[in-house]
């Protein structure tokens, strides 16, 4: 996640033309940090059968995000087109490893820089916190939700990574998790399992977005 | 109740000689998801192995033991967490000085392959245990997604040592497993921390929430009623509220019991079947002849007997006794129903590791 500041400054850039476009302004309380990682306007699809007379036309406002995820070696498992991945789970296996671990957030957005002790309190680090407490790992005496991290959060961390059977450094690197806003259900494996995971892998929604998940080189 | 007393006795010399032989050996996830699901269930292959099989012979290094808890876990495999057992690099011989005695051990289940963990002749959770003067307790658990969390009690011995009722928990706390490692996490103190009663001493869920069954039943002394207590699914970390009779309350004091029954001992292990509630026990443990199948249509009751199952102490007579009757709903309705056995005298169970090991049944309700 990127600090909040200049962050916020893109994104009013990119709030009228979108909010102009999705042409819903009026109804919808638009978070500007839910636009942060927008990175193509809603869509409008129409289809047309050739057998019969009827024209169906879907549309589509969701707006599109690309949840980078840090990855490197060959697919070992993919969820099923119409699995549902809840917080705490990873979106694919490489390696027999798990990678992209979904963590519930406000907004949907990448996890982009480095989080251990030291790191600079922020909004990434209280999403973190939140989902470990809510997640089990950590009580709210053990780990406040404060965007701080602390000696109980690496733990805390440490214990979900050894959950999961990942490598457990008690530390996140940007990619290890990813931010959504609800529930993600798989609508399309971009990959292929014992291939080299590269490039979109998967292609999913949640309740207000659709989400393509990308293994960043 | 005077024959009671007198077995009480009886037992507690037995576990005494037991005790003798230990101290010589210590001189050496329902929404299936892709990477979790919540099965509630054990998986069809469970019923006819573990009936006739599991647990009726050495696994691994496990030679006997007693009161196997299970947890089905979101893989289809079975965590079983065991108190009391002996370990042996020769498992089908006779408990020796080769033998380990551990406070608890985990057995993992995969179809009809049963494993125990390697914990290096040491106990499954060991920090903080003193053999013989303070140890560990599981008791019912529930999954949280990546974790299982286990109600476990603290054991204090208040006695002279030795294999006798000479102990009595001091306080419950909540283990927290990673059951695809099956390491153990965390040992916190529970919210609902005190021991009269233990809340959690059986757990059951419905989508929405755990329930907590207190009973005080912990060998040390006996009770007759059962209470519960609960928390949002799985969420055993969290402060719980209890059953007031008419409404959840937060102070534990207002708990009532939802069953009483028996003259010393009635310990209700529930577990949720379809749209019904099934708990068993055994009236008066050691000194109880029969398990009861109890039925509700809430976790707070009221409970009505559904059928008494007569149980026989592996040797037929008194030499040995039975108690913790558990079951669990197989995927074709019926009921895996279990309990504990042990033997009052140090010397059969010594030459004959097989009284010490649990009875498997089905059951039809």
């Amino acid at each position: 996640m990127t600090p909040r500041n200049s962050r916020a400054l893109a994104v009013s850039m990119l709030t009228v033309s979108l909010l102009s476009m999705v042409g819903c302004a009026a109804e919808t309380d638009v978070d500007t940090a839910l636009l942060a990682n927008a990175v193509a306007l809603p869509t409008a699809t129409t289809t047309a059968t050739t057998t019969t007379t009827t024209t169906t036309t879907t549309t589509s406002l969701m707006p599109e995000f690309v949840l980078g995820i840090a990855a490197a070696g060959n697919v070992t498992d993919l969820p099923a087109v119409g699995a549902v991945v809840a917080a705490g789970q990873p979106l694919l296996e490489v390696d027999g490893a798990p990678v992209g671990i979904v963590m519930q957030a406000a907004t949907t957005e990448t996890l982009e820089r480095t989080l251990e002790l030291g790191a600079a309190d922020g909004d990434d680090i209280e999403i973190v916190e939140r989902n470990l407490v809510d997640l089990g790992y950590a009580t709210a005496d053990e780990v406040a939700v404060d965007g701080h991290w602390t000696e109980a959060t690496t733990a805390a961390v440490a214990d979900l990574q050894e959950s999961l059977g990942s490598t457990s450094t008690g530390r996140l690197e940007p990619g290890d998790v990813v931010f959504v806003d609800a529930d993600v259900t798989i609508t399309s494996q971009l990959a292929t399992i014992g291939e080299p995971a590269s490039g979109h892998v998967l292609a999913a929604s949640t309740s207000t977005s659709d989400v393509i998940v990308q293994v960043r080189s | 109740m005077t024959g009671r007393i007198d077995r009480r006795a009886a037992l507690a010399v037995g576990v005494g000689g037991i005790a003798a032989l230990i101290t010589s050996r210590t001189a050496g996830a329902d929404m299936p998801t892709w990477w979790l699901n919540n099965r509630s269930t054990l998986p069809p292959s469970v019923s006819s192995h573990l009936a006739q099989q599991a647990f009726a012979q050495p696994i691994g290094a496990w030679q006997a033991g007693d009161i196997p808890h299970a947890y089905p876990l979101p893989d289809d495999r079975v965590l079983w967490l065991l108190n009391d057992s002996f370990l042996s690099d020769s498992p089908n011989g006779r408990i020796d000085a080769s033998s380990t005695f551990v406070r608890n051990a985990a057995i993992v289940q995969s179809g009809s392959a049963m494993e125990l963990i390697d914990t290096g002749r040491r106990s499954f959770a060991a920090d903080g245990e003193s053999l013989y003067d303070r140890w560990w307790w599981f008791h019912g658990g529930e999954i949280d997604g990546s974790l299982l969390h286990v109600v476990t009690t603290e054991m204090t011995r208040t006695g002279e040592p030795g294999w006798a009722i000479n102990f009595e928990p001091t306080s419950t706390w909540i283990t927290t497993i990673a059951w695809r490692t099956m390491s153990i996490l965390r040992m916190r103190p529970a919210m609902a921390g005190a021991v009269e009663p233990v809340y959690g001493f059986s757990v059951a869920s419905d989508d929405q929430w755990t329930y907590l069954f207190g009973n005080d039943h912990l060998y040390g002394r006996g009770t007759t009623e059962n209470r519960v207590a609960r928390v949002p699914r799985g969420k055993l970390l969290e402060r719980p509220t209890y059953w007031d009779g008419a409404s959840w309350a937060d102070d534990p004091s207002a708990a009532v019991s939802v069953l009483t029954s028996g003259t010393y001992a009635c310990r209700l292990n529930v577990i949720r079947a379809g749209s019904r509630w099934i708990g068993t026990s055994k009236d008066d443990e050691f000194f109880g002849t029969h398990a009861t199948i109890w039925t509700a249509d809430q976790p707070t009751g009221p409970w009505t007997a559904l059928r008494e199952i007569p149980i026989d102490t592996k040797t037929g007579d008194d030499r040995t006794c039975t108690y913790d009757v558990m079951a669990r709903r197989l995927d074709d309705g019926r009921l895996l129903v279990w309990w504990s056995n042990n033997a009052y005298e140090e010397a059969l169970t010594r030459n004959d590791p097989s009284v010490y090991r649990p009875t498997f049944t089905i059951v039809d309700v």
